[in-house]
């Protein structure tokens, strides 16, 4: 079920707030087994088979949790089975995400595998790193074992965060599946974020999407330079605004429900270096790779140059691997892993002026979005080649001046709304008077946004969600 | 997305999920309230309930299609989207199917568009034709091609930057090729081209031409097909004066005016064509249970399609002749020794056909979209003394419009 939705937005939604905060009102245990009902119906919905596999993960993961506890308590190496549960969630990942890949890998070299056709569950990377970060948060102390399944179930399985994150630690929400606090503050914090959410991504991230998909669709060739310019920037916004909307809507959905997640995003595209634009995107990726796999293999703390070079490219290669199975992601991995570690061993003798810090990482984002977007590494290479005029029908063609008269507008919105405008906006409200005439007219123009928002939905506009697919 | 901690008016964000809670009861009551009157979710839960091997296609598409459409029976939304376009400056709205795309011309009225290259064979078309004509000429039934005009003149581009439509060009190609054969064709364009006035003969929120585009269709062909083929009409009907013209204002919202609507490109008025003089005829088509018998403005034009303005429940355009048939017969009881025409046809005849009824005694309309039947023994059965087909520029390169076999 996507949250751009008229069945999410005016059956799904409504009902599980009457439900929750009317016949179940202050029933904790009760309204944790609904969430996690509506949760498995929210998944089953588009899933209707894989929901088993989800449930499947969580009792799993249950018993991992329960298992490493008992080693803990026990005073014995919790290693085995904190390995063992790694071993099961990836193996599990491996099947359905990576399985075909890498068979299509052998079978280059010389082998003969029968390579099956297997369905990606929605949303599997995100639930597999959740469960799998409660046990290993159990494993380091960073949180209560959990004796009931449901509740469990509850932290891997709750629908606003279930198929395109943020991906949310135990140690952030263990303590919130039996003793959160439920305030009409955080309900209506949580409903203004929902619904600005909704807004930039039907509004923004959709339009943006019919630009990229167009210019991407376009055969080797047959792109212009400027077409070729128009859809990564299209894209590099598209994706921005689609993911961090998906985002927004969570953390709002959890915050009416009376959980707080962790911010996922923090205008990255303000960023003067590739460290700081990993900072700002996808904080919750990140932070998981960084807890879970840099740290523990000695992150900066090593005593050798190429031990942190190692860590950095394990870490990166895992990030690209953990997008999808294909060669693109791999290299936008290793993309990423170059940027950094030039970034971290190569000493600058001048400080760049910030602008150029600002415009290079820009373009190398742009550039890692390319392979990020491409269909596979030759498209990638055909692609980023038009954009340098490179086997193109021309510098420009009709198309990227149709596709740029068509989005001014929304082109706009969307740079503009890609740097921190809205705060700063808030912040002079906020001082500014009279503050009751603001309130209303923010209340008001918030409404707009919902509105149209729902005349797009309910006209049935493109709407692709695209971390889905992770 | 937080840069900062903000100071945020607890207020402003009370105000704002007492909307949001307001918007969401709106919806809930919406579908309710539509699902109480046999609405599409009920429709489609009752589906469910009967055949279970459906739910699958129910939980892809079928339910949110279904509260879509609950939700906006008052076509608010759909109102509001297309003002939205209209503020943004979008010349051509997308539809999420691909194929019915529409772009507003820069005379300001509306055409579908193809955004995606595609094949389209007026070649093999035309050749289809021809090999039809032949088959047709071969058991002695003359027969002739009649091209109506597009929305787009030739020779113009009122389209927006990037966006192109060939069709004149493929009927031009179309043409040659009957001509080359040595079959017969008329192309109405010239018609309407000069004046000044070609985007008059069209509507502004559909692609089809107006009742008057096609009464003047009717005037140009009456004496044509006399001359070429003795199909003799009374002259005198063709002539205005014998006609009572009510415009009905603001009254229509065509095909593309009913995806983007009325605040992106306003409304049409539709020409109510109405003789003085008398006439009575019968109008049958077996597949849709039609059978009505009487005057023009009763039989061959069909008043409940104009009874009440209702702008996205509606087809006025559909006054005339009803809508697209597979197979649909009027006989003309006032001219019994009149032609019997086969008018092998699509949606732009349906305002035309009244008037060539006129002509006839008996028109045969078949659309081969939806027609099973094996035309050519159809036709040969009827033993028409005329076998008309009549396309518009935009259907010469339609694959369905030339399935002949």
């Amino acid at each position: 079920m996507l949250f751009s939705s008229s069945v999410f937005l005016f059956l799904f939604l409504p009902f599980a707030l009457i439900v929750y905060y009317v016949l179940l009102a202050r029933r904790r245990s009760a309204q944790n087994l609904f969430l996690l009902l509506a949760s498995l119906l929210f998944y089953a919905w588009g899933e209707p088979w894989f929901v088993l596999v989800m449930v499947l993960s969580i009792l799993a993961n249950y018993g991992f949790g329960l298992w490493v506890h008992h080693a803990a308590y026990a005073k014995q190496n919790i290693r085995l089975p904190c390995i063992a549960a790694v071993l099961a969630n990836i193996g599990l990942l491996f099947v359905f995400k990576y399985l075909t890949f890498v068979l299509d890998i052998v079978n280059h070299l010389g082998a003969h595998f029968m390579v099956p056709v297997i369905e990606l569950p929605i949303g599997i990377s995100f639930f597999t790193f959740q469960a799998l970060s409660y046990v290993l948060d159990v494993g380091r102390g960073h949180g209560q074992v959990q004796r009931s399944p449901l509740k469990v179930g509850l932290y891997v399985a709750f629908f606003p965060q279930l198929i395109a994150g943020p991906i949310v630690k135990y140690e952030t929400v263990a303590a919130q599946i039996d003793n959160r606090k439920e305030t009409w503050d955080d309900f209506s914090a949580g409903a203004c974020r929902f619904c600005i959410g909704l807004g930039r991504k039907v509004l923004i991230a959709n339009q943006m999407a019919v630009i990229a998909d167009r210019a991407f669709a376009v055969p080797a060739g047959e792109l212009s330079t400027a077409f070729a310019w128009l859809g990564s920037i299209g894209y590099t916004l598209q994706i921005f605004y689609d993911f961090s909307a998906y985002s927004d809507m969570a953390i709002g959905l959890g915050r009416m429900f009376g959980f707080h997640f962790l911010e996922n995003f923090n205008y990255p595209y303000i960023s003067t270096s590739i460290t700081e634009f990993w900072r700002r995107w996808h904080i919750s990726l990140s932070t998981w790779f960084r807890d879970y796999v840099y740290i523990p293999l000695g992150g900066n703390r090593v005593d050798k140059r190429w031990k942190l070079a190692r860590n950095l490219f394990i870490t990166w290669m895992l990030t690209g691997i953990w997008h999808g199975a294909n060669w693109t992601f791999i290299l936008w991995g290793f993309f990423y892993f170059v940027l950094l570690a030039a970034e971290k061993f190569i000493p600058m003798r001048k400080t760049p002026p910030l602008w150029c810090k600002w415009l290079f990482t820009m373009l190398m984002v742009n550039f890692g979005w390319v392979l990020f977007r491409a269909n596979h590494l030759r498209h990638a290479l055909q692609y980023l080649g038009a954009m340098f005029g490179l086997h193109t029908c021309g510098l420009w063609d009709e198309r990227a001046v149709f596709y740029l008269l068509e989005n001014i507008p929304v082109l706009f919105a969307a740079l503009l709304f890609a740097a921190p405008v809205a705060p700063w906006l808030r912040d002079k409200i906020a001082a500014a008077k009279p503050r009751l005439l603001l309130d209303i007219a923010y209340a008001a123009a918030v409404l707009l946004i919902m509105v149209v928002s729902a005349s797009y939905i309910i006209k049935g506009t493109y709407n692709p969600f695209i971390y889905f697919n992770f | 997305m937080e840069e900062k901690k903000p100071a945020i008016s607890r207020r402003r964000n009370t105000l704002t999920a007492v909307l949001f809670l307001l918007f969401l009861a709106a919806g809930v009551l919406l579908i309710g309230a539509s699902t109480l009157k046999d609405g599409f979710l009920r429709k489609e839960l009752s589906t469910l309930r009967q055949d279970l091997s459906a739910i699958p296609i129910f939980l892809e598409n079928g339910a949110e299609a279904a509260v879509n459409q609950d939700l906006d029976r008052s076509h608010i939304f759909i109102q509001l989207f297309g003002g939205v376009q209209r503020l943004s400056g979008r010349r051509v709205v997308e539809d999420i199917s691909g194929g019915y795309n529409v772009a507003r011309l820069s005379n300001g009225t509306l055409n579908f568009v193809t955004l995606a290259q595609q094949q389209e064979d007026y070649a093999g078309n035309a050749r289809k034709m021809a090999t039809l004509q032949q088959s047709f000429a071969e058991v002695g039934i003359p027969s002739v091609f009649v091209l109506a005009p597009q929305k787009i003149q030739q020779n113009t581009n009122p389209l927006p930057v990037g966006v192109h439509n060939t069709a004149n060009e493929g009927a031009d190609e179309f043409l040659d090729i009957l001509q080359q054969q040595g079959t017969d064709s008329i192309d109405l364009r010239p018609l309407y081209e000069t004046g000044g006035k070609y985007a008059s003969y069209f509507f502004r929120t559909d692609h089809h031409w107006t009742p008057e585009a096609a009464f003047m269709a009717w005037g140009y062909l009456a004496p044509t097909l006399a001359q070429k083929y003795q199909l003799n009409t009374v002259s005198a009907f063709t002539a205005p004066g014998y006609w009572e013209k009510t415009v009905k204002k603001d009254f229509f919202l065509g095909s593309q005016g009913k995806r983007v609507g009325t605040f992106y490109a306003g409304l049409d008025d539709i020409t109510i064509f109405t003789p003085k003089f008398d006439t009575d005829f019968t109008y049958t088509c077996p597949a849709y249970e039609i059978d009505r018998s009487g005057t023009f403005e009763q039989s061959v034009c069909l008043p409940e399609r104009i009874q009440k303005r209702d702008l996205f429940g509606e087809n006025p355009y559909a006054y005339y002749a009803g809508g697209d048939y597979p197979l649909a017969t009027i006989i003309n009881h006032k001219n019994p020794d009149g032609a019997k025409i086969v008018l092998i046809r699509e949606s732009f005849a349906c305002a035309l056909t009244p008037f060539l009824a006129l002509s006839c005694s008996e028109l045969i309309t078949i659309d081969l979209r939806y027609f099973e039947a094996d035309l050519m023994q159809t036709i040969q059965d009827i033993q028409p003394d005329l076998a008309m087909t009549l396309y518009n520029v935009g259907s010469c390169a339609s694959e369905a419009m030339f399935a002949f076999d």
